[in-house]
C-alpha cells in the first residue's frame, strides 16, 4: 500500500473491510490499541479487601488485579517468572500469596518474589534476587475513577482523566444514582461469544437504528403477549424491555447520541419513568429509592441526578455499560473473527432490594446467553463478519449523519439525529490515531 | 430411588415435542404458574439474585414460543435441527419431581453444538410441569447464543 496503513483503511465516511478481517491488522490492534489504551479491568468492589484478587485479560494479556495487605492495588501479569506457568486460575478469590503450581515460587500480592524453594540449588546466587528482577511483571499504569479500575500496558501516554474526558459523566451517572455512592458487582457473571471481530459489538451497543430490524421478532412477540398471564417479575421486566425496543422511529431519532475524543460515545435513554413503572411517584420501591437518594444528595441534587437520561455508554475500546440499569460489559478480542463479552450487574446496597432483582431480570434479557434479544445480535455479528470476508465490496459505509455533527459545550459532539453513525466515526477516528504509529 | 414411570414418560414426551417444533403443545405441558430455567452457576440458589442463561416465567415462555413463529427470528434462520437425549432417570428430591441426565444436540448453519447436563422437572397433581431446571456442565463457561428451547 502507498498510504500509511491507518489512512488507507479509515477514510471520510468509510472503512475498509480489512479492519475486520485481516489477521495482521488484528495483531497490530492488539499492540497499538489494546497494548496502549486505557482498558477497563474491574470495579473496586471485586477486590474490596486486602488479599482479594481478580483475574482478567487486557486484550490478550492475562493479568491479576490484587489488593495487597497495605490496601494498595496492583496489576500484574499472570505469569510465573520462573518457567512461565499461569499463577492464578480462579476468576477471583482471596490469597496470601500466589504460589506457582510448577516449582513453588511464591509471590506476594504486590508481585514481589518472596520465596524460592531450595534456594541453595542456585549456588552463590541469591534467590530471590534482591534487585527484584524476578518479581512479577507489573502493568505500568493503573488508575481508579470513582471505583472503576482502568489500566494501561504502556508506561506513558494520555492520562486517564484526559482519556475519559466528558464520557466520565456516564460513570458519574452510575455512581450518583446509587444512594451513599455505594455500588458493588453482584449477581454472577455471564459470558457470551460470537464469530466476529471485536469492533462489531462495540459498534452495535450504541447503534439506535438496529433494534427495529435485528430485534423485530422479540419486539413483536412481546407486544402480542397477554399481560394477565402469570409473571413472577422476570417476564414483566423482560417484556417491557422488548417492547421498548419497538419504540417508533421518532423516539430513536430524538433521543440523542454523543461522541467524544478517543472513540467514546453515549446515547440518550429511550426508557421513561412512565413505561418502566406505571406511577413512579406512587410505587413504594421508587419512593424508598428516591428517599434514600435524597438522604445522600438532598432534594435538588437528586432531581438533577434523576434527570440524566442516558442509556448505553461506550468507553473505547473495551467497555460498554448502562449507567441507569447498572449493566456492564467488557469486550475481550480472541482472534480477528472471535470475540468474548463478559457481563456484570451492579447492586446498590443503599437501595431497596427489589431494584437488584429488577436489575437481574434486566440482565437476563440484555446479557443472557439465551435471551430473546441478544441471540439476534450475535447472529447479526456473525453475518456481518461473513459478508466482510467476501470480495463483494471493500468498504463499510459510515456516513449516516455525516456533516451534521454539532459541538456541545461539554466537549462532546452530538449527532444530527439519534440514529447518526457519529459513534462509528468517533471510534474509527480513535482507531486511526492509535494505529498511526 | 427409581423414577415414577409417568414422570419419565412426561419428560420424554416433552423432548419429542421440542424435537418436532410443536412448541404450542410444549407450552400446554406447563402449569399456569411455571418456570423454565437454565442457570449460569452450578447449584445456583435462585434466578432472582444471580443472572441466568435463561429464566422464563409462564408469561415469558409464551413470548419465547411466539417469537419462533416470526419471520425475522434471525438466529433461527436457518432453523436448528435438534434431538434430546434423556437418560439415567431417578426420583427427584421431592414428590412429583424427576431428575435425569439431559443432552440436547443441535445442528444449525453447518455447526454441531451439544448442551449437556442434569435436568430436573417438577410436576403438579394435574400432571402439569411447574418447573424445569437444566444445569449445564459448562454453565459458567463462555457460551454462544442459545436460540432453541432446551
Amino acid at each position: 500500500m502507498d498510504m500509511p496503513l491507518p489512512d488507507t483503511i479509515v477514510q471520510e465516511g468509510r472503512v475498509h473491510r480489512a479492519a475486520y478481517v485481516d489477521p495482521a491488522i488484528f495483531e497490530l490492534e492488539m499492540e497499538r490499541i489494546f497494548g496502549r489504551s486505557w482498558l477497563y479491568l474491574c470495579h473496586e468492589s471485586q477486590v474490596a479487601e486486602p488479599g482479594r484478587f481478580f483475574t482478567t485479560q487486557m486484550g490478550q494479556q492475562p493479568v491479576i488485579v490484587a489488593r495487597a495487605r497495605d490496601g494498595v492495588l496492583h496489576v500484574l501479569f499472570n505469569r510465573c517468572t520462573h518457567r512461565g506457568a499461569k499463577l492464578a486460575t480462579d476468576e477471583c478469590g482471596a490469597a496470601k500469596r500466589f504460589v506457582c503450581c510448577y516449582h513453588g515460587w511464591a509471590f506476594d500480592l504486590d508481585g514481589k518474589l518472596a520465596e524460592v524453594p531450595l534456594p541453595e540449588g542456585y549456588g552463590a546466587a541469591q534467590y530471590p534476587p534482591a534487585d527484584g528482577s524476578l518479581d512479577l511483571t507489573r502493568v505500568p499504569r493503573v488508575e481508579n475513577y470513582r471505583g472503576f479500575i482502568f489500566a494501561s500496558l504502556a508506561p506513558e501516554g494520555v492520562s486517564l482523566t484526559e482519556f475519559l474526558g466528558p464520557v466520565a459523566t456516564s460513570l458519574d451517572d452510575m455512581v450518583d444514582r446509587a444512594p451513599g455512592g455505594l455500588l458493588e458487582v453482584a449477581g454472577g457473571t455471564s459470558r457470551h461469544a460470537y464469530d466476529g471481530n471485536w469492533k462489531l459489538v462495540v459498534e452495535n451497543h450504541n447503534d439506535t437504528l438496529h433494534p427495529r430490524f435485528v430485534h423485530a421478532s422479540s419486539t413483536a412477540a412481546a407486544r402480542d403477549q397477554k399481560d394477565h398471564v402469570h409473571s413472577d417479575g422476570a417476564g414483566e421486566v423482560q417484556i417491557k424491555q422488548m417492547r421498548q425496543n419497538g419504540a417508533p422511529a421518532h423516539v430513536w431519532e430524538g433521543l440523542g447520541i454523543w461522541s467524544s475524543a478517543w472513540g467514546h460515545s453515549f446515547m440518550g435513554d429511550y426508557h421513561t419513568d412512565a413505561n418502566m413503572a406505571a406511577r413512579p411517584e406512587e410505587d413504594p420501591v421508587q419512593k424508598a429509592y428516591r428517599a434514600a437518594l435524597e438522604d445522600t444528595h438532598g432534594a435538588a441534587r437528586t432531581e438533577e441526578i434523576m434527570g440524566v437520561q442516558r442509556f448505553n455508554t461506550i468507553i473505547y475500546p473495551n467497555l460498554s455499560f448502562m449507567s441507569r440499569f447498572r449493566q456492564l460489559r467488557v469486550v475481550q478480542p480472541i482472534s480477528v473473527n472471535r470475540t468474548v463479552v463478559i457481563t456484570y450487574t451492579f447492586r446498590m446496597p443503599g437501595a431497596p432490594a427489589q431494584m437488584f432483582r429488577d436489575s437481574i431480570n434486566f440482565a437476563n434479557v440484555v446479557n443472557g446467553v439465551g435471551s430473546l434479544v441478544l441471540t439476534d445480535d450475535l447472529e447479526t455479528y456473525a453475518r456481518v463478519q461473513h459478508g466482510l470476508e467476501s470480495q463483494g465490496g471493500d468498504w463499510v459505509d459510515v456516513r449516516r449523519g455525516l456533516g451534521g455533527d454539532v459541538s456541545e459545550a461539554n466537549g462532546t459532539l452530538r449527532g444530527q439525529t439519534g440514529t447518526s453513525e457519529i459513534h462509528l466515526r468517533a471510534q474509527f477516528a480513535a482507531w486511526r490515531r492509535w494505529m498511526a504509529a | 430411588m427409581a423414577a415414577d414411570p409417568k414422570l419419565v414418560e412426561l419428560v420424554l414426551h416433552e423432548a419429542a415435542l421440542l424435537d418436532e417444533w410443536r412448541l404450542e403443545e410444549w407450552l400446554d405441558l406447563y402449569a399456569p404458574i411455571a418456570a423454565y430455567w437454565v442457570p449460569t452457576e452450578w447449584g445456583q440458589a435462585d434466578p432472582f439474585t444471580t443472572i441466568s442463561h435463561i429464566y422464563d416465567d409462564r408469561r415469558l415462555m409464551e413470548t419465547r414460543v411466539r417469537r419462533f413463529r416470526h419471520a425475522m427470528f434471525h438466529a433461527q434462520k436457518p432453523p436448528s435441527r435438534i434431538t434430546h437425549l434423556c437418560t439415567n432417570f431417578r426420583a427427584g428430591p421431592q414428590p412429583g419431581s424427576v431428575v435425569c441426565s439431559y443432552e440436547v444436540a443441535e445442528f444449525r448453519n453447518a455447526k454441531h453444538r451439544r448442551y449437556v447436563g442434569r435436568a430436573r422437572h417438577d410436576v403438579d397433581a394435574n400432571g402439569l410441569i411447574t418447573a424445569k431446571r437444566f444445569d449445564l456442565i459448562d454453565c459458567d463457561s463462555v457460551l454462544d447464543g442459545i436460540s432453541i428451547i432446551l
